[in-house]
């Protein structure tokens, strides 16, 4: 798994590549909350180079978004392949975030 | 047609064997034919139940997750994922309410959901000390 994280304007866009399991989350836990200690708020994740997920990312997103909440922010995400976003459905995550097709649309209307 | 195999894999119930044991699965499944989408399934299936016992089965000493393989005649995938720490039993965790909102939203329950989710039968039982999860997975609906 690879973390890239990329200031816009609007947002912070982190994008995560290959897998996110019990192995690798806590590496994208460690990145995304130094971001949110500096001060970033307003989170978009690019996903359309994530292969995999387990409940460990599903985790991962959902204490992110916790956290955010707290401090007034948000987190959507975009780009969703169709093994991701299977999981995302069964599990019910699919309702509880504001999901985009591209990072392109996450930016339109922030 | 191959005659199906058992085959079976023993390791440390530790986070850096974790996908090891997963793949020796995702393998076994691969072989016996079973489309992306099902090897996928089948993949988190196992992953979850794998990162349950790594996280939660041997609170004290050092323990093992055994992971046996088989198929039978219809070419169904039957897998084995065994430890002999402290009794859990995964069919005894509630579900997770998938309503609720990020606030309200609870950690707990997803990883064994998700399993139960993705395969077509999921069992449990506790026998000689051991806790012993069978996934059974249809190589077509």
């Amino acid at each position: 798994m690879e973390v890239n994280i990329r200031k816009e304007e609007k947002a912070l866009v982190v994008s995560v590549t290959g897998r996110m399991d019990a192995v690798s989350a806590p590496d994208f836990d460690t990145q995304v909350e130094e971001q949110v200690d500096k001060g970033e708020t307003s989170l978009v994740l690019d996903l359309s180079g994530l292969d995999y997920i387990s409940s460990a990312g599903l985790r991962s997103m959902l204490t992110l978004a916790k956290k955010l909440k707290t401090k007034e922010g948000d987190l959507v995400l975009c780009g969703l392949q169709d093994v991701v976003n299977e999981v995302f459905e069964v599990s019910g995550f699919s309702t509880i975030f504001e999901i985009f097709g591209s990072v392109e649309e996450a930016m339109e209307g922030r | 047609m191959s005659t199906p195999k058992r085959d079976q894999l023993r390791l440390p119930a530790n986070l850096e064997y974790h996908h090891r044991l997963k793949n020796f699965i995702l393998d076994y499944a691969s072989k016996e034919g079973f489309d992306e989408r099902r090897c996928h399934q089948i993949e988190l299936a196992s992953d979850e139940i794998l990162a349950n016992i790594i996280s939660y089965a041997y609170p004290e000493e050092k323990g093992d997750i055994s992971v046996i393989c088989d198929s039978d005649q219809d070419g169904a995938l039957l897998v084995q994922i065994i430890d002999t720490g402290v009794p859990f039993n995964p069919l005894e965790v509630g579900e997770p309410n998938l309503y609720l909102g990020v606030e309200e939203r609870k950690m707990g329950g997803l990883g064994v959901f998700l399993s139960r989710k993705m395969v077509d039968e999921f069992r449990y039982c506790r026998q000689e000390g051991r806790n012993i999860v069978t996934l059974y997975k249809k190589k077509t609906d």
